[in-house]
This record gives C-alpha cells, structure tokens and sequence, in this order.
C-alpha cells in the first residue's frame, strides 16, 4: 500500500506537477497536440445565451451542486446515453480536475482504501497529493493500452481496496475497455462491497455503448461518473464538469463544494446548458471526422515505425518511438507540443491529440522525415 | 435532521433552503449583494467570450490578470508581488480561503483563529486535519484582535495565525498597531499569517484598512486572499485571488492545480475588465451599503439590540442576549414569523450563541420592511429571562 504525505510530494505527485503544464485541457494552436479534448470553435449561439444571462442579472451564487435546469440536462444526456442517474446525483463541477478532486478525495476518504492504475492522467496525481490518502496501485497492461490489469486488480481488492478509479477510455492511450471488461470489473467491485469512480470525459469520441450504460446494465450503482460536461464544443477554457455519483456520495461531495468554491462560475453554467442543445449530434459528426484522422494517423505511425498504441477512442493517438525523447525533440523543433508519457507515468510513450483542424498524419511524418 | 439540528455551514445552507421556501423572504443572512455585476464588466465579459473563448489558461491564471491583480494589491493594499511567482486566481474568495489554509497547516497542526470566525475556516481546517486555537475578541472592545491574548494561545503545533479584517461576522477592523504586534508575534514563533482582506474595500466612519502583508517584515510569511465577489458584485463569477512570497506560492499553485485547475477564462477576463476599469461602482456600493449599515443599527437599537459600532464589512453582528432566546432560536422564530432571514452566530463558533449575522444587502425598502417585521417578531416572542433583562 502507498500512503501519499500531505505536505511532502510523492514522487508520482512530483512528475505530476513537473509535467503539470504538458497537459493542458485544450491545445492553444494547431500545433500543440497536447489536449485532453478536441478543440472546435464555440458556437457563437451558446456565447450569446451565457451573454444574455449575464445582461439579465444571472451574476449571483447559484446553487452549490448547478443551477437546476443544467443538472437536469446533464441527467437527461446521461440518461441518453445509459446510465441510470437523475438530476439530484448531478455535481456540476469547474472542469474535469474538480471532479476528480472531490471523487478521490471526499469518496475516498469516506470509502477508501483507493485503487489507481499505475498509468494515469497526472491530474489524478495531483488531486491524491492535496491530503494523506491511503492508495494502492494497481497495474496497467501495455499490450491492451494500458487498460487495468484484472487479476492485479482483484489482487488490490483481496488486500483491502475498496475505491477504484477508472479511465474508460484510458486517458493516455484511448484505449477502451469493451463490455465484458467493465462487468469483470464490476463484478469484482460488487464481490468485495468496493465503489467506482469512472472518468468516462474521452467516451464520446468512441464507438460503442458508454461505459455507464454497460454499468447500468450490470446493475451497479455504487459508483461516481466524471467527465467534462460538454467536450469538443469550444468550452474547454470555460472549465465545466460533472460528476454523476450514488445519492449517498453526494452529499459529502456537495458540502466540500462549499467549503472550497460555493459554485460553478454562473456563465460557464449558461454556456454549457446552450452548448448541450444539439451536442448528441454535434459530437457524432465531429467523432465521424476524427476516426478518419485517426485511422490515417495509425496507418501512418504503423509505416513510420512509431509502434502506435492502437486505442477506439478517435480523440488520441499514443505511440512508442524508439527514441522517444528524441521524438518529442524533433517534434519540438517543428514547433509541435507533445504529451510526454512519462507524465502518465508510462516513459517512452507519446500521447498525441487528434484534432478536426489538421493531419496527424503529416506532422507524424513531418518529425521522422525532419521537414517542416 | 431538521435545520436547527445542524451545525456551522450545514446550518446556514438549511435556513437558506428554507427561506427560499417563502415567496415574501428578505433575506439578510448570505453575503451576496444586491445589486448586479456592473454593465461594462457584463460587457466585456461578451466581448472576451468571442475573442478569448477558447484561450489557454495556466492553473495559477492569465498573466494580464495575475498583473492586474498585483498592480491592485500594490495601489490599494500596499502589497508588493511578482505576477510571475507570487499571485494564484482563485473560484472566488472561498477557494482562495480553502488553498491558504490547506497550504499552511497540515494533520496534527493548528491555526490561531480569532473569534468569532467565517464558518468555512473551520470546515477547511477540519478538511487538512488539523486543529482550530479559538481565540475569542469581545464586544466591549469592537472585537478587537489582542496581540497578547493571541500570543499566550500559541501552543508547540501552531503554525499559522488568521487575521480577517474586516472581520466576518464581526465587522471588527484590526488597526495599524495591532498588526504591527501581530506580525512581531508570528515572526517570533515563525508563523505563517493568513490574512483575509475580502472587505478591505468596505470600512467605515474613516476608519483606515491595513493590510497585514503591508506591515515591514511580513511579506516574507504572509499569504492574503480577496476577490471580487464582495466589491464588484460578482458572486456568481468565481474570481478571487491569492498573493504572498513566492516560496509559499509555490505549494498554493501546486493546490490550486490539483483542487480545480484554471478558473473559467470568461470570468478571468471579466475581472481583469473590473480591475483595470473604474472604481466608481465599487465606491457607489460603499456608500449605499454605509447609509443602510445606519439603516439598520438604528432599526436594533428601536428593537433594543445592542449591536456595537460595526467599523467595516457588509454585516452587523448583534447582540441578543437580553431576549433569553439563543441564536437559533431566534433566527428560526425570525424566519418563520418574520420571513426574514438572519444568521444565527452560533453556526461561526462556539460561544456565540447569543450573537446574530445581519447583512445590509437589500435595498432600503427591504431592509425598512425587513426591520419592521423583526420589531414585530420580536414583539410576539414569548417572554423569557435573558442574561441582560
């Protein structure tokens, strides 16, 4: 078991935080391929009803867990896509890194032990680091994308883990995991009475059933979905995300919300209830557009010798060069920003994103071929 | 549960649930101003959606308004900082109280805290597991901060001291002298200070406000929040901020990243239109808020309340021992009979069962209205002894 000191860093915290600003939660050009989220241009009818909020006296507190008709929204989208959630298990959260907050560190300390793949979002870090928390880790399978290892995970359960945190897709990689996968997981969260916390923010860009549909199907509740609420929509520096969690978490959540930020800025709010009108189909036609890019982008490092992680998630490419380091060097020289594996803690891996703007595939074989 | 049944801010959030509940409610518990953002921060708030919508932002804040901010700190507070290193934006003044404390004292520490204190220290120190030293001002002296009784608290576990002034929910100010005694203590026990300037903006009856990172040698140890929420009317928004040396920063940015990431870059632009346009807004809502704070004294004094001389904030907090009645009592009893809600002083910390929160952030008519049905509540209360009576 690992036990984080508040205080004085991990070393998973210290390359978390060392690496802090190679993640960023969108790309700030066409050539920085670091983003967690596809970038598209905001549409300029989701700016003008947050605009007009504002102009009609929406400047105050809101309440703590979202402003009512976006939690509602939040819970019909998740009801569309599966799961099993009304709008009072909905938190909506100032992006993604405040839901993994309060999950890991509210949940966790309420029903820990944690479990935590050993290749993960230093987001994740970070949020474990701010107080002592008991975490175990649990290994990733490189040859499945880094997916969590399931007898390694059982291992985790039998020692006393009772929390697991889960990317599906795996952040790094893309990589998600297919429905008997997630019931196996499930299955053994239900075996030792353990919870899940699900990062399922990369899922939209996957074909396939969410991994909280598969959830709850499986019939299992003692669970926590985070994500960005509104991905790939012109959003991401507006900071909004969500956390779909058991009745019985939420409250525990919703007071630490409180105590640390009382609400979610009130425009970002209003964009986000404009920007989920329309999202189901928005997101379908860009995904459309990424797996084009994707297939060419794991057609072309499969040439090049890049040794691409093939994941579903069309948002992300990872690869292994032979030189990585290298590889991020020439990138660089290029005037390309790439994600460093080694902040996920898997070195020799490059995370690159796949974006609507332009080809992967020629900045792939811009950096081998050394041209601009 | 029911509401009264609860403590501290679970408290205060029941009364406000239940408030809401009454179509009629004046509301004169929670710190959010009537009045709106001002128009030309809204504007520009439109404006930047368009052209800075999808801008980067680092966790610690775009550094036009890490710059803005410490121009600000420097011009109203005396406070010199590096943008670069030594200012974190913060989801309002609540994240920046949160980072502060969790960056000072960790399991098994403590903090100095005057008394009474803003209900969420306790909640953030109870977070990082580590201990409140209560030390309680009176009422007979303005609530006064003394630097002797702070230091003969000082036990072998503290490691920082809070300094909030205008003091929430006292209104107390501390002055020049006592800061400068405050800070020779913390040098001397090497404590970190913490101080909250939120109100520094809303002082009183020419009363000066001194920023405790102003005093010669306290820089070095000392980590100060504000925000816009309370001087620009910008609840909603989430903007404040953190600035001290950059040592200290250092652990702020890391939690700061780690609690939230970047604020909205929307509500960081609509700041950096607030600071770095005019304060005539601002200077417009002091004086409001200063003629309704009379409003108000003189409406408890006709009830026979005594509630002191409030030297700054947007609150009084009186007295209401003579009634016989405890604050939760009373505030319940006011909220029912009256539709009125105040806040009961025993949700900031123990021992002040016999105090009331009430905020002047209601327009005139309200807080004339709101006033009346107090006298009238108060009139119809069942007759006990009180400690006064």
């Amino acid at each position: 078991m690992t036990l984080s000191t508040s205080g004085a860093h991990t070393s998973h915290a210290r390359g978390a935080l060392s690496s802090l600003r190679d993640i960023a939660p969108m790309p700030m050009s066409d050539h920085d391929l670091r983003g967690d989220q596809p970038s598209l241009p905001l549409d300029s009818g989701v700016a003008d009803a947050a605009a007009t909020a504002l102009e009609q006296g929406q400047t105050h507190y809101v309440d703590v867990p979202g402003i009512p008709q976006l939690r509602e929204a939040a819970a019909r989208l998740l009801g569309a896509q599966g799961a099993a959630c009304q709008s009072a298990n909905i938190i909506v959260t100032a992006g993604l890194q405040e839901a993994r907050f309060l999950t890991l560190q509210i949940v966790g300390d309420l029903a820990g032990p944690l479990v935590v793949p050993n290749v993960i979002h230093p987001g994740v870090e970070l949020a474990l680091d701010v107080r002592e928390l008991a975490v175990q880790r649990v290994a990733t399978d490189a040859t499945r994308g880094m997916r969590i290892d399931l007898a390694s995970l059982e291992a985790a359960l039998q020692a006393g883990g009772r929390l697991v945190y889960v990317e599906a897709p795996v952040r790094l990689t893309g990589a998600l995991y297919s429905e008997a996968e997630l019931r196996a997981i499930a299955e053994l969260a239900e075996r030792f009475s353990a919870g899940l916390i699900i990062d399922q923010g990369l899922a939209v860009w996957a074909d396939g059933q969410s991994p909280a549909a598969v959830l709850a199907a499986a019939g299992f509740n003692r669970l926590a979905l985070i994500g960005e609420l509104v991905p790939g929509l012109g959003l991401e520096s507006w900071q909004v995300g969500y956390i779909a969690a058991d009745t019985a978490w939420v409250p525990l959540m919703q007071s630490q919300k409180q105590i640390h930020m009382i609400c979610t800025s009130t425009p970002s709010q209003y964009a986000a209830l404009a920007a989920m009108e329309g999202a189901a189909d928005s997101w379908a036609a860009t995904r459309a557009t990424l797996q084009d890019r994707a297939t060419e982008a794991l057609a072309t490092a499969e040439v090049l010798g890049l040794r691409p992680i093939a994941g579903e998630c069309a948002s992300v490419l990872a690869i292994r060069p032979p030189d990585a380091e290298q590889f991020c060097a020439r990138a660089a020289s290029l005037g390309y920003q790439v994600s460093d594996g080694a902040a996920f803690h898997a070195p020799g891996t490059v995370r690159l994103a796949i974006d609507t703007r332009s080809s992967l595939a020629t900045m792939l074989s811009a950096v081998v071929e050394g041209r601009a | 549960m029911t509401a009264t049944e609860k403590k501290g801010t679970d408290l205060l959030y029941a009364l406000l649930a239940e408030a809401r509940t009454y179509s009629d409610v004046i509301v004169m518990g929670r710190g959010d101003p009537d009045f709106d953002t001002p128009a030309h921060i809204v504007a520009a708030a439109r404006q930047a959606m368009v052209q800075h919508g999808a801008d980067y932002s680092p966790p610690e804040g775009i550094l036009p308004l890490r710059q803005a901010i410490a121009e600000r700190v420097a011009r109203r507070n005396g406070i010199t900082v590096d943008p670069e290193q030594e200012v974190v934006v913060t989801n309002g003044g609540q994240e920046a109280l949160f980072l502060m404390v969790v960056a000072s004292v960790g399991a098994g520490e403590a903090m100095l805290v005057p008394e009474p204190n803003y209900n969420t220290y306790n909640d953030s120190l109870r977070f990082a597991r580590a201990e409140k030293i209560g030390v309680p001002t009176r009422v007979d002296q303005q609530f006064r901060v003394d630097p002797e009784q702070m230091r003969v608290a000082i036990t072998p576990k503290t490691r920082a001291m809070l300094l909030v002034s205008p003091n929430n929910p006292s209104a107390g100010v501390v002055g020049r002298a006592d800061q400068e005694a405050l800070v020779a203590i913390a040098r001397e026990h090497n404590l970190t200070i913490i101080a909250d300037d939120i109100y520094d903006l809303f002082v009183y009856d020419g009363i000066e406000h001194v920023s405790s990172a102003a005093i010669p040698g306290a820089h070095e140890r000392t980590l100060t929040l504000n925000a816009l929420s309370k001087s620009f009317s910008m609840t909603g928004w989430r903007i404040g901020w953190i600035t001290g040396p950059a040592h200290l920063m250092q652990r702020v940015r890391k939690l700061k990243a780690a609690v939230s990431g970047p604020n909205s870059i929307v509500a960081q632009h609509a700041a950096l239109a607030a600071l770095t346009s005019s304060y005539a807004a601002v200077e417009m809502m002091r004086d409001t808020y200063s003629k309704r704070r009379k409003i108000v004294l003189d409406g408890l004094a006709a009830m026979g309340i005594p509630a002191g001389n409030p030297q700054g904030g947007q609150f009084v907090f009186a007295d209401i021992s003579h009634t016989g009645y405890n604050s939760i009592e009373l505030a319940k009893h006011m909220l029912t009979n009256a539709h009125v809600l105040v806040y009961p002083g025993a949700a900031f910390a123990t021992g002040w069962e016999n105090y009331i929160r009430i905020t002047f952030l209601q327009p005139e008519d309200k807080l004339r209205d709101a006033l009346q049905r107090m006298q009238r509540a108060m009139e119809s209360l069942p007759a006990r002894s009180g400690q006064g009576a």
